[in-house]
């Protein structure tokens, strides 16, 4: 009996085997139109990549050109990435870029300047309007080089497809129950987050959210503008990390007080997804992180807080200054890529007027054009609560926004430790000072090789 | 005095509930995850009941999705054949250059051996992010990025040591007589080999063959670095579902789900095979 | 490995070059990673930056002698032990007390062992960031709302620091421990009846005879599974990147995250080779060890 069908599963398996073999090497002869041009792309996940994705057929179409993608989740993307160009592998074109990443790759040579192909007739349509882009956000994409300085000159590494600046969300619902006033200062925010974390109608409120795994991207967001306005710094004019000056000091103790007696338990392993699903379930009363995720909060077939959300401005420190963080996802060129010039116009096409335009409805906010962030269809598109997430975005792209890390290569190493740090104060381990003072010493042994 | 049989009984369906349980609990979650829609998946506090929904299952096999429901591309079933070809391709691979080795040092006494059978093991310890790096390098001279073979040939160092280890104590296990017997006959040590030796551990490679084949479809790292495009696998595309917005679990748990299917189904058909045939592996009475 | 193996001599080989030209294809598939290794020993004496490809300099001992310096690597070699030895451990007595239960036949029995095997099945990414979701700290975690149902205030196991690697080494035993017990039934499987049969007639309890019967047939299974599970749980990457990355605060950082921050984050390839160099030292000895054991136990 067994030998029976142990003959019949053998049979079935040599079956499929042979059947999978023929696939594999069916697949390995299929061609390409023979004779175009072909790029590749490496993206991550992200409204606008995966928007243009959709329009990519049309654009092949249009010029004949093969465009290939591949598309990873972020964290699997950047290692991928790193891996191809330390290799100066010339085989992606095209990728997506943070500035942080922007800084390193330019300085190890990997990225192409991109002023020669603006200029170039030939290859740039007309109308592709260079100006039309916020000049604060080109200035963030380019940089001469210099370790601790020279942001916004030099050559342009990149073009910026996407923008956040840094809000505090509230649920303004919980607010106008519980009769706390919308924070302005970070000791209100403290107060706050005391008073709303509280059980309402049987589900557990946490007070105030931010993001806590052990990496540079926890700092950056709510924490590195709170840190910002209270007038401290990550290095100074020598590369000299000083993030364990007094005021440093201070916010820091402040932020991770709110969080430990206003915040979710187990903060540490809190993730930027993990936290906006919590804002999204309702859970916290203050979110502070990205300001276009308003566009999944506003939206009611996901959210359970849609409507009732506020938009604050950061708060502004003792000297009343608001400095916000901000960050920039730029499409860069490979500079080791053998199809520059197609690499260029697809460069140019993805971030026309016209692209940008088309992304929006894909929630690809905030633009990085202002003529599409002024086209009634984005207005419309972002009107949420009564146009005060405009207003907000608004004032931070104009005024408030910046790039609060000293330009350096130095950023997701130094980020890291000074990440790893709070989680020690956090935990108890370390005071404020003694953490950050470890953590500077550290970073400063890292950046003496 | 033996301690009464009932309570013997109940002692030991109490011991394999809490082990069942804990199993197969998370396991049943996942399942139930598959089923959500996207605001039961997470809602808090965690839902047992809810309204069932295959749209999740329906998103990422055909791609059809309701308006308002975020979804990544739905190339799942590529990502899906794609591993099948690369698992079963190392796996048929180890067998075919694993089976012999494991022979030879089984059977023969030569110099070197055991250093040899040591070595085999040794490759196994390498930690994976060690040679990543050099072997992209390589594997980029070489041209053999984002293909099949080049990722079947990353994959022997998973599942040939390991194979190798095992039948070795498959082959040492035959009684000698018998290949003896076989070889006054007048059979060649190739004769031997394929008429008599072979099919007597036909149980033991079903055994290796499941557990390579679970090793290979479950990699991560040498797909993502090594793989591209075309050769994408079936974890970097349940992982892909880890989107910039949010984590879709209801589909990535969907993905999952299907993603046990192939090895659910290797394992019923040698099921037999693995219990009759790990019995002549590592120990003899 | 059986007493016929020892008793009869291993016959010599019809050609002497046999022997070698059977091992050698394995061997060439495999030679092929000896490269990256050596070249990854070469690394542990440079500064090799990643984003400085072209400035290479040989730096001797002084990554090896700055990191062994440092209290952040014994404190990721200790996690990594600790984590190693617990895993091991438990799977060791899960997968021998659970294979007892499944021995014997009974309705149903073929069945279970079969679903038994399903925790391997999914990559372990996968069930990792799974695992994430059922261990959330508020009582939106189920494990934590089934626990508040009996009166348990919810616990932040991934996020503190107390419970962190608990946490891991809990999902750790639940993917591999079917390894464990699929070893252990098919030892038990083969362990003949007639030391039981005469034992019983003697009058033994059951604990004497798994004492004095059981365990001493069953060491070969024992160091099998001890063999291959320590590799993988020195080396294991996949469970702590996909929850905690290492954190909080170290609590969960093993020789190989922290080798992940070094070489891939922080792009400082020397240093990040070191700790990887270390971490395969560690398989290497542990496994001489266990393999001696192993030819040792087998002979008697």
């Amino acid at each position: 009996m067994a030998n029976l069908k142990y003959r019949f599963s053998s049979r079935l398996v040599v079956a499929i085997l042979s059947g999978l073999f023929v696939l594999l090497f069916s697949q390995c002869t299929k061609k390409n139109r023979p004779g175009s041009a072909e790029i590749h792309l490496l993206l991550n996940r992200h409204p606008f990549t995966e928007s243009i994705l959709r329009f990519i057929p049309e654009y092949e179409r249009m010029t004949g050109v093969n465009v290939s993608t591949l598309l990873l989740s972020e964290e699997e993307y950047f290692e991928k990435l790193i891996t191809e160009l330390s290799s100066r592998s010339s085989f992606y074109d095209l990728f997506m870029l943070g500035f942080p990443h922007l800084w390193q790759y330019a300085k190890a040579g990997w990225l192409e300047p991109l002023d020669p192909y603006i200029e170039n007739p030939n290859l740039t349509p007309e109308n592709w309007d260079p100006d039309d882009f916020f000049p604060e956000l080109i200035a963030c994409s380019r940089w001469n080089l210099e370790q601790g300085a020279g942001m916004g000159e030099g050559p342009l590494w990149a073009l910026p497809v996407n923008e956040e600046a840094y809000v505090i969300f509230y649920r303004k619902d919980l607010f106008e129950r519980f009769h706390v006033k919308p924070p302005s200062t970070y000791e209100e925010v403290y107060r706050a987050a005391k008073i709303l974390s509280r059980n309402v109608d049987g589900q557990q409120i946490y007070g105030f959210g931010h993001r806590g795994v052990r990496s540079w991207s926890t700092i950056h967001p709510g924490y590195l503008t709170a840190f910002a306005s209270w007038g401290a710094r990550d290095f100074d004019e020598s590369m000299h990390c000083v993030i364990d000056s007094p005021r440093g000091i201070q916010i820091t103790d402040l932020f991770i007080r709110t969080l430990r007696e206003g915040g979710p338990p187990g903060w540490p392993s809190y993730t930027w997804y993990e936290g906006k699903e919590g804002f999204l379930s309702g859970r916290f009363a203050m979110w502070f992180d990205a300001n276009h995720q308003a566009a999944a909060f506003e939206n009611p077939a996901k959210s359970r807080v849609a409507g009732k959300v506020g938009y604050l401005l950061p708060p502004a420190g003792p000297d009343g200054q608001i400095r916000s963080s901000t960050w920039v996802w730029s499409l860069a060129m490979n500079a080791a890529s053998k199809n520059k010039d197609a690499a260029w116009r697809f460069l140019a096409w993805a971030t026309s007027k016209d692209m940008l335009q088309r992304t929006v409805p894909y929630e690809n906010i905030n633009p990085t054009r202002r003529s599409v962030w002024e086209d009634p269809k984005t207005v419309e598109a972002t009107n949420w609560d009564r146009g005060e997430y405009r207003r907000t975005a608004q004032l931070l792209l104009s005024k408030y926004a910046r790039i609060r890390w000293t330009p350096s290569t130095y950023v997701t190493q130094a980020g890291d430790r000074w990440a790893a740090a709070l989680q020690e104060i956090y935990e108890g381990n370390r005071t404020a000072e003694q953490a950050l003072k470890d953590a500077a010493e550290d970073i400063n042994q890292m950046m003496r090789k | 005095m033996t301690t009464s049989r009932p309570f013997k009984r109940i002692l030991k369906a109490l011991g394999l509930g809490a082990y069942f349980t804990f199993a197969l609990g998370p396991v049943i979650w996942i399942a139930m995850m598959s089923l959500k829609n996207p605001n039961d998946v997470i809602a808090s506090p965690p839902k047992f009941v809810f309204t069932p929904t295959l749209e999740n299952y329906k998103i990422i096999t055909v791609g059809r999705h309701a308006q308002g429901v975020e979804t990544v591309r739905p190339d799942y079933p590529r990502y899906f054949l794609n591993t099948l070809i690369i698992a079963s391709a190392t796996v048929v691979v180890s067998l075919l250059l694993g089976t012999f080795a494991a022979y030879s040092l089984a059977r023969f006494s030569f110099r070197f051996k055991e250093d040899i059978a040591f070595t085999f093991l040794s490759f196994r310890f390498a930690p994976e992010l060690m040679i990543i790096l050099p072997l992209y390098v390589v594997f980029q001279k070489t041209g053999l990025i984002d293909s099949y073979s080049g990722l079947t040939a990353a994959y022997q160092l998973i599942t040939l040591p390991f194979l190798i280890w095992v039948l070795r104590g498959f082959f040492e296990d035959i009684p000698r007589e018998i290949e003896q017997a076989a070889r006054v006959d007048g059979y060649t040590w190739w004769g031997v080999f394929h008429r008599i030796s072979l099919p007597l551990i036909k149980p033991g490679i079903a055994a290796v063959v499941i557990l390579s084949f679970i090793f290979a479809w479950n990699n991560f790292i040498f797909s993502m670095i090594l793989g591209g495009e075309r050769t994408q696998t079936i974890t970097l595309g349940i992982l892909g579902f880890i989107g910039y917005e949010r984590v879709l679990w209801g589909q990535m748990a969907a993905a999952t789900m299907i993603c046990v299917i192939p090895e659910l189904i290797l394992a019923f058909l040698v099921q037999n095979y693995i219990i009759r045939g790990l019995t002549f592996g590592a120990i003899k009475g | 490995m059986t007493d016929q193996v020892s008793r009869a001599k291993h016959p010599n080989p019809p050609q002497r070059s046999l022997p070698y030209l059977l091992t050698f294809p394995a061997m060439i598939a495999l030679i092929g990673i000896l490269y990256p290794f050596v070249l990854g020993v070469y690394y542990t004496f440079t500064n090799y930056t990643l984003t400085e490809p072209g400035d290479i300099q040989w730096v001797g001992l002084a990554n090896y002698v700055e990191i062994f310096k440092a209290i952040d690597f014994w404190k990721a070699f200790g996690v990594t032990f600790v984590f190693a030895a617990s895993a091991v451990m438990i799977e060791l007595a899960l997968g021998l007390g659970v294979a007892l239960l499944l021995k014997d036949a009974f309705p149903g029995v073929r069945i279970l062992r079969s679903f038994l095997i399903i925790p391997m099945m999914i990559p372990p990414i996968v069930s990792a960031l799974m695992w994430k979701v059922i261990l959330l700290p508020t009582n939106q975690g189920v494990l934590n709302h089934i626990l508040g149902l009996v009166g348990i205030r919810p616990i932040a196991w991934l996020g503190d620091s107390a419970t962190a690697l608990v946490s891991l080494i809990l999902i750790d035993v639940w993917i591999y421990s079917p390894f464990a017990v699929l070893i252990f039934l098919a030892g038990l499987q083969s362990i003949p009846k007639e030391p039981y049969e005469a034992a019983q007639v003697d009058g033994a309890s059951d604990w004497f005879m798994f004492r004095k019967l059981t365990l001493p047939l069953l060491t070969p299974c024992i160091v099998l599974v001890t063999l291959f599970r320590l590799i993988d749980s020195l080396k294991v990457f996949d469970i702590i990147y996909a929850t905690t990355k290492g954190g909080p605060a170290g609590a969960t950082t093993t020789l190989h995250i922290q080798s992940y921050f070094e070489a891939i984050r922080w792009f400082r390839m020397g240093r990040g080779m070191v700790y990887l160099f270390v971490l395969w030292f560690l398989c290497f000895i542990f496994s001489k060890a266990l393999s001696r054991l192993w030819t040792k136990v087998l002979i008697r």
